[in-house]
């Protein structure tokens, strides 16, 4: 039998049927808490992020718009929710702390594990709008249509501003080997 | 030797997999003429190999249910009132904490607890008559936040943590199992013993209690809390294990420190 598209899963959802949106929750849990990981670098905050994502998106199943997409709604969401705990974090504190890194396992993985901690650290360094089409072109395998349709921007500043954040991650991953 | 905006562009293009095969062509010829434009796209491409090595992480085994359950909870209460908008309205104004949220809104939750003074020394046995159900930290105010650890096993996933207000500790458990577990929390220090116990929208969770120890089997989704009184307020370590079919799963420690 073949899986119930999202239109269908929004529709039943509206309609109170706590069941299907624990379908919508199951399929796209893991792509929105590693949107909120990659953007916030804190797996707690990422966690609070991604459920805020599924509360709020129950609470305006009514607004979605289904000439949309459930997973572009789901990520702009995701994305400005991200943004919203960057700016109360930067408010509330600095950064001071390199998050926990997993030191176990063979050399190799743990050469992996620091390797994508600094491309992690480095990505935390680049503005938010560059850090947000990175995301969605890198982690979450977005193309330029979906990515300007998620933040309502045209096709061409998707296109730009992916150029300067790589340029940006590649500037603060080549500033973080030298140190 | 400068390299066009236009072959940045393409180079930027290819790597995202959006370039026609018309201009895939033109980019091979430049770049087969342009050292730096060839510089460009290994670099470039480097980095993307370093992004899509990055693994995708699995989100915490304990995220869904806390939504699902605050989700049923609307859809039941909906249905019993037949006004979905205003319930979500009232409900998702709350504040979203990471602890507070677990508790299904729209459920009146009291607390049945002894209190400190009615609790001798002496460990209980029986605790039938201590079972009540669940506060709310953030409306009732008092507690305060302590160590936690999180649980992602196969067997059994959620969270565990340690809040306290003066020399009231609250072990809260929000735990899934898919087989029946036993948790035993040891106390190292022996002002503390067992002062309560409550859970939440659920039966069949089962406590016992001695000298130094309690001891819960449960299994499914189960939030309950563990009272425990710790008459010098001194810092603490709970040592938790939790054992399944009489093995250990996992063990662990949650700390309280000395209130100044």
């Amino acid at each position: 039998m073949s899986k119930p598209d999202d239109t269908d899963l929004v529709q039943r959802s509206r309609k109170g049927d706590s069941q299907a949106f624990e379908a919508l929750l199951i399929r796209y849990e893991k792509p929105v808490y590693n949107a909120a990981y990659r953007m916030l670098d804190n797996a707690d905050d990422a966690r609070d992020v991604t459920q805020t994502v599924f509360l709020k998106a129950y609470e305006h199943l009514d607004d979605f718009n289904p000439k949309y997409r459930f997973f572009s709604w789901v990520y702009r969401i995701a994305l400005n929710e991200s943004v919203n705990c960057l700016n109360k974090r930067s408010r509330t504190e600095e950064l001071t702390q390199e998050p926990e890194t997993k030191t176990r396992g063979p050399d190799a993985e743990m050469e992996q594990e620091l390797r994508n901690r600094q491309i992690q650290s480095a990505l935390m360094t680049i503005k938010p709008d560059y850090r947000t089409v990175i995301v969605l072109k890198h982690f979450m395998d977005c193309n330029y249509l979906e990515i300007s349709e998620i933040l309502d921007i045209p096709e061409k500043k998707v296109k730009s501003r992916l150029y300067s954040g790589r340029q940006l991650l590649k500037e603060a991953l080549a500033n973080r080997q030298q140190m | 030797m400068t390299i066009e905006q236009k072959y940045i562009d393409l180079i930027n293009a290819e790597m995202d997999d959006e370039i026609s095969a018309e201009d895939q062509a033109l980019l091979d010829a430049y770049i087969a003429q342009n050292a730096d434009a060839r510089a460009l796209r290994d670099e470039l491409a480097e980095l993307g190999n370093e992004l899509s090595g990055m693994e995708p992480l699995m989100p915490p085994a304990d995220l869904r249910h806390p939504v699902m359950r605050q989700v049923r909870t609307v859809t039941d209460q909906a249905i019993t009132d037949g006004g979905i908008s205003e319930m979500l309205a009232g409900l998702f104004g709350l504040p979203l904490i990471r602890y507070g949220m677990s508790f299904a809104a729209g459920v009146v939750l009291t607390v049945t607890l002894i209190g400190s003074d009615q609790a001798s020394r002496q460990a209980f046995e029986d605790v039938t008559n201590l079972v009540g159900t669940m506060s709310d930290t953030e409306t009732g105010g008092a507690l305060s936040s302590g160590d936690s650890m999180m649980l992602a096993l196969n067997e059994l996933a959620g969270s565990v943590s340690l809040n306290s207000a003066g020399p009231l500790m609250v072990l809260d458990f929000d735990l899934a199992s898919a087989t029946p577990v036993e948790i035993v929390a040891t106390f190292d220090n022996r002002d503390i013993w067992f002062n309560g116990f409550a859970q939440l929208e659920s039966q069949g969770t089962s406590v016992s209690a001695g000298t130094g120890s309690v001891t819960v089997r449960m299994e499914g989704q189960r939030r309950y809390a563990v009272y425990l009184h710790n008459a010098s307020q001194d810092a603490a370590t709970v040592n938790l294990r939790f054992v399944a079919a009489g093995e250990t799963l996992h063990e662990g420690q949650l700390r309280f420190a000395k209130q100044n």
